[in-house]
Formats: C-alpha cells, sequence, structure tokens
C-alpha cells in the first residue's frame, strides 16, 4: 500500500519562519467512510498565527479546502488558542505548532485503488515583533482503499490528541448570561467540581467582547463561578448571545453559546 | 441565594471596572470629542487636531511594512480612499506610531519617501515614535481607522473595511467602513456601522 503521505507534494508557498504540512491520519479512506486530514503548521520560536477571532490585532487564519465532486468535507476544528500579549494588547492565536484538522467523506461509490487529488489553500498573517504575510497552496492524493487495509499513519497520534483537547460542549453546565451595563455576567456550574485556575473568555465574534484574558471568577463553591466580561468598545451593537472557549477549568478547554438577557 | 448571587455579580462588576480601565485608558469613544494631541508631520510642521475644528478628519495608523497596510496600499484602495475623501475636503491624517527601529517605523524622509512612491494624498503624515497619540487613541493595529466629524467628535473607529483577509483576492468586493461613515455622517445621516473590530498587525509600540 501506498502511504498517502508519501505523495504529498506542495506546489507554492510562501511560508515565512514556519512548516506548513498537509496530513492525513489513515493510510487510506474507504468508500462510504470518513477520515480526518489536516494542515499543520510548525513555527519559528516566538512567531504566532491568528484563531478564528485574532483578537486585538491579526488576521484570522484562513484554509479552504477543495475535493472532487462527490467528496464532502465538514467545518474545519480550531484547537482552543492561546492568548498572545503585547503593549498591552492581546491577541488569540497559536505558538510553536498547530493542527487544523477537518474529516472528509468519500462518497459510496468511490473506486478502490484509485488515488483522489485533494488540495487546501492557505492564508494567514504570521508575526514576531514583525508582521510577515504568509500562504499556501498544498495537495496531495488520498488513496481509496478496503477499510481492512487502512492502517494509521505516524500522525495519527497528533490527531486524537488534538481532538482530545478540542474545546467541549457545556450543555449542562447551567449557563446563563446577563447584561449589566455592558458586562456580561456568565454564570455557570461545571458539573465535577474543578479548582478554578486562571480561567480565560476567548471570544468568538470578533468585536464583540474585550479581548482582555484577565477576568474576575468568582468561585464560591462546588465549581459554580461567575465570569464577568466586558462587551468591546468596538461592538457595533449589544451582543444577543455569547460564543466562545473557556480555560481554566481544569486541563479542558470549553465551548459556550449562550443567550444574553438584558 | 438571589441576594447573595447579587452581591458577588456588583462586587465582580466593580472590579472588571477596574480591570478594564487599566487597560484601556484610550479616552476614544463614539460621540465624545476625539482627544487633541499635538505632533510633528513629515511636511516639517507641527499639527495639532484642534486646527482642523469645522472639518471631517479620517486618522490611518500606518506600517508600511506590514502585510496588510502593503495590500492596501498595493491594491490603491487606500489612496483611491484617500483621493476620495480629501477631495472632499476631508482632513487626512496617517499616524506612524511605530517605535525606531520596530517594522514600519520611518522618519520625515522616510514617510515623504513612501508616500510618492504610493501615490498617498495624505493631508499630513504625523511622526509619532514614541507612540503617545496611539496609546492616547488606543490604536492597536494598521491599519486602524478613526472618524471624527466637524464638532470634534469622534463617529467611527475600527476597522478599514469587513475584509480582514491576508491577501487582496477580496478588497474590491469589502464593505469600505470609513467611505461609508463619511457619506453617511457628510450627509447628515446616522452611521450604521460607527464601530468594528480593526484588523491587521499590532502597532509596533
Amino acid at each position: 500500500m501506498i502511504p498517502v503521505i508519501a505523495l504529498l507534494m506542495i506546489q507554492t508557498a510562501s511560508t515565512p519562519h514556519c512548516k506548513v504540512e498537509l496530513i492525513a491520519e489513515n493510510t487510506a479512506i474507504a468508500p462510504g467512510e470518513s477520515a480526518r486530514i489536516g494542515v499543520r503548521v510548525t513555527m519559528d520560536d516566538g512567531w504566532h498565527i491568528y484563531w478564528k477571532n485574532p483578537g486585538d490585532s491579526g488576521i484570522p487564519t484562513k484554509i479552504n479546502w477543495n475535493l472532487p465532486k462527490g467528496w464532502k468535507v465538514s467545518d474545519m476544528k480550531w484547537p482552543t488558542p492561546q492568548a498572545i500579549e503585547a503593549d498591552g494588547f492581546t491577541s488569540f492565536g497559536y505558538e510553536k505548532s498547530v493542527l487544523f484538522m477537518t474529516r472528509i467523506v468519500a462518497p459510496k461509490d468511490a473506486k478502490i485503488g484509485s488515488n483522489i487529488p485533494i488540495s487546501a489553500d492557505m492564508e494567514f498573517l504570521i508575526c514576531k515583533e514583525s508582521c510577515l504575510p504568509g500562504n499556501a497552496k498544498l495537495s496531495t492524493f488520498l488513496k481509496v482503499g478496503d477499510a481492512a487495509l487502512i492502517k494509521p499513519t505516524k500522525w495519527a497520534e497528533e490527531f486524537e490528541s488534538t481532538a482530545l483537547y478540542l474545546p467541549r460542549s457545556t450543555a449542562n453546565w447551567n449557563l446563563s448570561a446577563e447584561n449589566i451595563h455592558n458586562i456580561i455576567i456568565l454564570s455557570g456550574q461545571h458539573p465535577d467540581y474543578v479548582q478554578l485556575g486562571e480561567v480565560k473568555f476567548f471570544g468568538e465574534d470578533p468585536g464583540a467582547f474585550d479581548n482582555s484574558l484577565h477576568l474576575p471568577a468568582v468561585s464560591r463553591s462546588a465549581g459554580i463561578f461567575t465570569l464577568n466580561i466586558p462587551v468591546s468598545p468596538y461592538a457595533s451593537k449589544p451582543p444577543t448571545r455569547i460564543k466562545g472557549v473557556l480555560t481554566g477549568f481544569g486541563t479542558h478547554s470549553y465551548e459556550i453559546n449562550v443567550p444574553i438577557t438584558n | 441565594m438571589k441576594v447573595q448571587i447579587t452581591i458577588a455579580a456588583i462586587s465582580a462588576i466593580m472590579i472588571a471596572s477596574v480591570v478594564v480601565a487599566q487597560r484601556a485608558p484610550a479616552a476614544v469613544a463614539i460621540g465624545k470629542p476625539a482627544p487633541n494631541f499635538s505632533a510633528p508631520a513629515a511636511s516639517g510642521k507641527t499639527i495639532s487636531l484642534n486646527d482642523y475644528k469645522g472639518k471631517w478628519v479620517v486618522m490611518e495608523w500606518n506600517n508600511k511594512d506590514c502585510p496588510i497596510v502593503v495590500r492596501h496600499y498595493n491594491s490603491g484602495s487606500m489612496q483611491a480612499t484617500q483621493k476620495w475623501a480629501t477631495e472632499k475636503g476631508v482632513v487626512w491624517l496617517s499616524v506612524c506610531s511605530s517605535a525606531p527601529g520596530k517594522q514600519g517605523h520611518v522618519d520625515a524622509d522616510g514617510a515623504n519617501e513612501m508616500l510618492k512612491a504610493k501615490g498617498a494624498t495624505v493631508s499630513q503624515y504625523l511622526l509619532d515614535p514614541q507612540g503617545e497619540i496611539g496609546r492616547m487613541y488606543g490604536a492597536r493595529t494598521t491599519p486602524h481607522m478613526f472618524v471624527i466629524n466637524p464638532a470634534g467628535e469622534t463617529v467611527y473607529m475600527g476597522a478599514i473595511d469587513d475584509s480582514p483577509n491576508a491577501s487582496a483576492a477580496n478588497t474590491s468586493k469589502a464593505r469600505n467602513y470609513v467611505r461609508e461613515a463619511l457619506t453617511l455622517g457628510m450627509a447628515g445621516k446616522p452611521i450604521e456601522v460607527a464601530t468594528s473590530q480593526p484588523y491587521g498587525c499590532g502597532v509596533k509600540y
């Protein structure tokens, strides 16, 4: 069996201070089945690229996938970003390395033994003290194979660990949000008691909330918390929902999407 | 329990207010007077905002080497907006708050050379290497735009347009918030989008 990754080609790329690779979890994909593929970015020390909301500065990293007719690609999973602070401003992004992964689905009539061209066009801004533009057109072939013969690639573990640390659901947190004089009071309860670390909120909608992450968290008992998240002075109208990612509750991060009452 | 929650929430709001105040000292807010400053310009003049009372003023934070600024100048869209605005009598102030040795820092000669090479028609290019005007306005990206009305009030602050892209691909289709604010403002109409999250390189203070 030909490993998919052996066929990796980079057609055109301008990727200063980083390496960009198109990788797959498995050596092949079976007809009608799904598989994870992704773009992996490895950055030089001190350089960073940006989350979907880049925060106080930056540009969202963009990846467009191109697959043949009949093949489907799901929305990209954004790993939890980190705060990058400079000059009193806070941006949201990634340092060192990040895997932007997505799931593709092969059509039921995909022919076993065929090689399917897939490509990803990527655009980003990479900054340390200075900022530089980056772009890459990545392409590879995915082998359609018999399910029994598919093996994990050397990247499989990285797909697993990235998936493990993707933001988790807060469906049973009893979250509520109230707008009091342009400060969103977000309350809830972590279902397992956790000692609150420094709780950080990464707002998803650009310009909706203050990007400052040093939020006072009031932990009262048994995982109950209240967070105060200021509305951004750049918000064009009062937000009606608060969406984003929370960190500081143990090792995992959590996704929130809560309506705001006045 | 309800009472406890309220007390916790109020005390937390007070803490939050302090945090916000520490972080965002910028005095700029929509409908409030834009803070005055006095700064040297590449033209050799000293420029004060108060000199332009009675006129519409645009402020554009600039770092000539920032890829996002480069995109807006290489496509010609920034110069087109400058030309369109200044022909209507708008005062266009570009500001460079890059510190010496950092990306985009220019002296007067460097600024004039760049403006000529790019065909930019700014009214003045302000040199702010200490970042004083930048911090006063809370400028955080290049570009970062402010529109000030003839009464001296800020009426728009934020991005140049709704297209936070690294490449020029979508520039022509973008909704230019500065043109829109000036057009509506000059017609005496309310400005629909008065704020938006600025995008681009962080200002190199």
